[in-house]
């Protein structure tokens, strides 16, 4: 039977319940291309976050144990050198020169014999009676200060008997200074000459004691009596601070440029948020101000958006849509990309959408050294303060992903990179003081970059923007 | 299980569902790819992107419309996306033509024939044969799809016309030689 037909209905009849099925490969190859990317795009970077976070908790804990472990030390140290050295050697050279040490301690004794000093050794003795045991971390503190300024005078080997001995007296007489205390009192008031007959310990004590009194009874009065004057050698002391930080880092651009090609000026670009760490060192030059360095990884990133990606056939339509700041890989080479405003996107009907919601992502990765002056503006126990500087990057890692999908494709590098670029760094600081050596810093600072990109186009004006977060460790 | 818990499920990438769902469609998703590409392997190619991206994407799928256009949409701008390279069309003669007819004989053309037929197709004459003939695009929608003017399309879609009224008489002609 013959019948007259419209060739569309004749194919629309014919294929109305068409249907074929594919070979099994293609099935695997979904399978294989389904599971990969996801894991690799989405879950890698995540671990590779909160290593990050454990590894700058890691060292910033490192530091902070090292640091508090030698702050005795360096305590004693600062005691040292406001001690009137002329004394100690004097002191030290007597102690050595005299066989006996009861006579040496008549000596001083006599020397020590008026009125107003002895009054001195007795509220001195009193002070210590209430308090046996800061008495003794004096005793030590002077004993390490013996050290110190004997080393000085090239008598090391002298000095360090003489320490033996001083920390042997000092043991024996924390035990003997209870028992003894009152006798010596009284004895040093009643009739200073008899000292010598109290036992050798005793002696020892009160040549320990006369020494002291005619050393540094000063200072050991304001030591015992004004704690505050720790608390002023301390900040003066305290020139040097470190600082472990962690940054959350946004990056954009101010302008509507775009460092890829000019076709994409107008597209809309997203920063990502990423991570900066890193370790810097600041110098106190004086209360106000002080100068830093230091080290950091920082990674910056973002996506220019609305991008249509297609596959080319022919190489010759590959080339007039390469983009010049890009050196594609074999597989970026395969692929075109326009901007969706030059694809009319706000008419396309959705059914394009899936399409034009590429993005080609940007992820550049520098060692960042900083110079920075930082001003305080306020002292406080939350201090506050103002940063400014310059950062050198050093280019790591620069790669460009083209991300459609859910899925990304690596395309190459772009060519228009510096190895070395400059930032103009301006924030400003909140440090809570957590110690006299602890603070707890809050940085947010904007980096201005400066020549990162060559040849953008438009208004690409690139900067970051991070959050330095880290407890500063100071000595 | 219904067809909603099939689609939840792959959203949340469990395998055992996609492959149900791949077994549901592939057949005429497959047609579809076919229809689309010059051969089996482009096809092929078409449809293993097609799933690719269904799967990716099935998240974004809001049971508003139906859930085989919605695969359908995809499929299809998959198979276009591999032309769209040639962004900028071949400028063509615009000259409308009058509708075709063609006789005829009932159940005599092989479909394999007609596929082989499109297939043959110039690329664009393909696409836009299939997109307004077969699957229901307006020739506005096909302008923008493909990135020309209605009046192209409308061109192209009369000389794919032409081209397979041709082939079937010819099928035809050859078929009744035959026959006698």
């Amino acid at each position: 039977m013959s019948d007259k037909k419209n060739i569309d209905r004749l194919f629309q009849e014919k294929f109305k319940d068409f249907e074929v099925s594919p070979d099994a490969s293609v099935w695997e190859n979904i399978t294989t291309q389904l599971s990969p990317p996801r894991k690799q795009k989405k879950v890698i970077p995540i671990w590779w976050k909160i290593a990050g976070v454990a590894a700058g908790l890691l060292l910033l804990f490192s530091i902070g144990n090292l640091i508090l472990n030698t702050n005795d030390a360096a305590f004693d140290e600062i005691i040292v050198n406001t001690d009137p050295e002329q004394d100690i050697q004097e002191q030290s050279k007597q102690e050595k020169s005299t066989p006996v040490d009861s006579l040496s301690s008549q000596e001083l004794v006599e020397e020590n014999s008026s009125e107003t000093q002895s009054k001195d050794l007795n509220s001195l003795l009193n002070n210590k009676s209430k308090k046996a045991e800061p008495h003794l971390s004096i005793q030590k503190n002077k004993a390490t200060s013996l050290v110190a300024n004997t080393d000085d005078n090239s008598q090391k080997n002298a000095a360090k008997k003489e320490i033996d001995k001083v920390l042997a007296k000092t043991e024996i007489k924390t035990e003997a200074l209870g028992l003894v205390q009152d006798k010596a009192e009284q004895k040093l008031i009643d009739k200073p000459k008899d000292i010598s007959t109290v036992a050798l310990d005793n002696t020892d004590q009160k040549e320990e004691v006369a020494r002291e009194a005619e050393l540094s009874i000063p200072e050991v009065i304001a030591e015992n009596t004004t704690p505050d004057a720790d608390k002023n050698e301390d900040t003066k002391t305290h020139k040097w601070s470190v600082t472990p930080t962690i940054a959350p880092v946004y990056f954009n651009s101010l302008g509507s440029g775009s460092s890829l090609h000019e076709r994409f000026n107008s597209n809309k670009k997203t920063g990502a948020v990423n991570m900066s760490y890193g370790i810097s060192a600041s110098y106190a030059i004086n209360d106000k101000l002080s100068v830093r360095t230091g080290v950091h990884n920082v990674n910056i990133g973002y996506s220019t958006n609305d991008i249509v990606v297609y596959n080319n056939l022919l190489q010759s339509t590959a080339n007039s849509n390469v983009l010049r700041n890009i050196k594609f890989n074999k597989e970026g080479q395969l692929l075109s990309f326009i901007s969706a405003d030059e694809f009319q996107y706000a008419q396309v009907p959705g059914v394009l959408s899936n399409q034009i919601d590429a993005t080609i992502d940007q992820d550049l990765r520098f060692l960042e050294i900083p110079v920075e002056l930082q001003y305080n503006i306020s002292n406080k126990k939350l201090g506050l303060s103002v940063v400014g500087g310059f950062s050198a990057l050093f280019l790591n890692n620069n790669d460009l992903y083209s991300v459609q999908n859910g899925e990304s494709t690596l395309l190459g590098k772009a060519t228009n990179i510096n190895n070395m670029s400059y930032t103009a760094n301006l924030g400003f600081g909140l440090d809570y003081k957590i110690s006299k050596k602890i603070n707890l810093n809050f940085e947010p600072i904007f980096k201005y970059q400066l020549n990162t990109f060559n040849n953008t186009s438009g208004n690409f004006k690139p900067y970051f923007f991070g959050i330095y977060t880290g407890f500063s460790f100071k000595f | 299980m219904s067809l909603d818990q099939l689609i939840e499920k792959c959203k949340e990438n469990e395998t055992a569902a996609q492959s149900d769902l791949y077994k549901l469609y592939s057949g005429k998703l497959f047609a579809l790819c076919l229809k689309y590409s010059r051969n089996k392997a482009e096809a092929e190619d078409n449809l293993q992107d097609a799933f690719v991206t269904i799967f990716n994407k099935i998240s974004q799928f809001k049971s508003k419309g139906s859930f085989e256009g919605w695969l359908k949409r995809i499929t299809v701008n998959t198979a276009l996306q591999r032309y769209r390279s040639k962004g900028v069309f071949d400028i063509v003669n615009e000259e409308q033509l009058e509708d075709t007819y063609v006789e005829v004989e009932n159940d005599s053309i092989d479909l394999d024939f007609l596929l082989a037929s499109i297939q043959e197709l110039p690329d664009r004459y393909r696409l836009v044969f299939n997109l307004y003939a077969l699957d229901g695009y307006s020739h506005k929608e096909i302008g923008k799809l493909l990135g020309i003017s209605t009046g192209t399309s409308k061109s192209n879609l009369s000389r794919a016309r032409m081209i397979l009224k041709e082939k079937v008489s010819n099928y035809q002609a050859k078929l009744s030689s035959q026959s006698l």
